[in-house]
């Protein structure tokens, strides 16, 4: 259990490494960006997977209107 | 004794003969009189029953027909009672399927423009990319990988977000010590 937490934590150290710069004073406008990149993405993804659902359901409505 | 007396001896005994045949058929008429007022006298007192029993059952029928009436606005009811409950059913059954439906449909199509998204974030962040061009092919590689074919592709990145994306990362300049070193 400790070499798997242990590997966890240094898979999540490499991650934040590779992602982060090399200066640590980047680092606060670095997770802003990647904060507001993530929002935009989210919103995006969002509002696409709503538009999927609602055209989905019409079809599936329309299938059964028509039975 | 001549022959005005033979013909008055013959119409004499025309005469008599004529009222003894008329007799003989009133006497027959008669006969048939009486058995046709017996006839009639029988025939009335057996139809007059049959009619009133008619009259009964013609009554029952109205009744029963009242009944049947009864019993097909009933069966109206009942019929329109079992199709709304099986609307109900019918729709308590595919409604529950229909969203699940959709919802698996929005998160396919939300997860695949997420990764659309990163993706085209990703090309554009790495090292040597052109900006906009670049994040521009990889989403539209990304949705045709994604998006099964027939069906319209998503609207493309919004311009403010790929304003942001495509903002060339300001590269630190190397220290002092480093350029000294």
């Amino acid at each position: 259990m400790r070499l798997a937490l242990l590997a966890a934590a240094g898979a999540a150290a490499y991650w934040v490494i590779t992602r982060c710069p090399p200066d640590p004073r980047e680092w606060p406008g670095q997770a802003q960006d990647d904060l507001a990149r993530l929002r935009s993405q989210l919103t995006e993804a969002f509002a696409a997977g709503r538009r999927a659902a609602a055209e989905r359901d019409q079809e599936l409505l329309d299938e059964l209107e028509a039975l | 004794m001549d022959w005005s007396d033979v013909v008055r001896a013959a119409l004499a005994l025309f005469l008599v003969l004529t009222g003894i045949g008329l007799s003989y058929m009133l006497l027959r008429l008669a006969g048939v009189f009486g058995r046709l007022g017996t006839a009639l006298t029988r025939v009335t007192d057996e139809v007059v029953p049959i009619l009133g029993k008619a009259q009964t059952t013609v009554d029952g029928v109205n009744q029963q027909l009242d009944h049947v009436d009864d019993i097909m606005v009933s069966a109206v009811g009942a019929t329109k009672g079992a199709e709304k409950a099986v609307g109900g059913v019918s729709r308590a059954i595919t409604t529950p399927v229909r969203k699940l439906s959709a919802l698996g449909a929005g998160l396919q199509q939300g997860l695949a423009t997420f990764r659309a998204r990163s993706a085209a974030d990703r090309a554009d962040r790495a090292p040597g990319a052109t900006g906009t061009a670049r994040a521009e092919r990889a989403w539209a590689e990304k949705i045709a990988e994604s998006t099964p074919p027939g069906t319209p592709p998503p609207s493309a990145p919004r311009a403010a977000g790929a304003a942001e994306t495509t903002t060339p990362r300001t590269v630190p300049a190397p220290s002092r010590e480093d350029t000294d070193s």
